[in-house]
């Protein structure tokens, strides 16, 4: 079993759910998270047209999505490709897929334990 | 590559993260949680509080300067009283950046 952390753009999670769906990855669990990268946040030009104001304005930490799955070993490679194919816009600030072993996972409602919980 | 999540106080949030530039990691991912720990919240007078505020940070490193980056939270996080947080550590297997598709931090 895997567990897959993928830190996307907020607003492409709806496409990758649906492509997540597509080949047959329906839970997860996601959260809005702020955070930033290698570029340490955004830097734009504020269009004020005012002299006064810094024209470069730091954004520190950017809103983002992260999405938090279980699955098992044998989809850890498509859903990783399927992520970055709906995600991959090439631009930075597109996110990072961090996969992670899991020890086991228990089903609450029946007590199961191991892949079956995930499958 | 080991991911870190670190539960701290929120007020040291500046501290922590201005100390983790200062080492030259200035990748994060952070999120409002709500937590308790062995104490079970804390009491004040009759008010009980079993959830507290907390903000965790995740920062994924290579192998080499986990120790370092849990260091640095660490000093950084620390006031000695009860509350200050926990650092969990765990093994990343893989991590792919979106923008280039590539297996690599």
């Amino acid at each position: 079993m895997r567990e897959i952390i993928a830190m996307i753009r907020p607003g492409k999670d709806r496409q990758t759910k649906e492509a997540l769906a597509r080949i047959g990855c329906l839970a997860m669990t996601s959260v809005r998270v702020r955070g930033r990268g290698k570029q340490r946040g955004l830097k734009y030009s504020a269009l004020t047209g005012d002299s006064s104001v810094p024209q470069f304005v730091m954004m520190k930490y950017l809103p983002k999505k992260m999405l938090y799955l279980a699955i098992n070993d044998t989809l850890v490679k498509p859903v990783v490709q399927a992520i970055i194919r709906v995600n991959q816009t090439g631009e930075h600030g597109d996110g990072k897929i961090f996969v992670l072993k899991m020890k086991d996972a228990v089903r609450i409602r029946t007590g199961e334990e191991g892949e079956v919980v995930v499958r | 590559m080991k991911m870190i999540k670190a539960v701290i106080r929120p007020e040291k949030e500046f501290d922590v993260i201005h100390g983790l530039e200062k080492e030259g990691f200035y990748s994060l991912t952070k999120l409002d949680v709500l937590g308790r720990g062995k104490q079970r919240g804390v009491q004040v007078g009759s008010a009980v509080y079993d959830e507290l505020a907390k903000l965790m940070l995740i920062v994924v490193v290579e192998d080499k300067d986990a120790t370092k980056v849990v260091e640095t939270i660490r000093s950084h996080a620390q006031t000695g009283n009860f509350g200050d947080g926990k650092i969990f550590i765990s093994e990343v297997a893989e991590a792919y950046t979106i923008r280039t598709g590539k297996n690599k931090l």
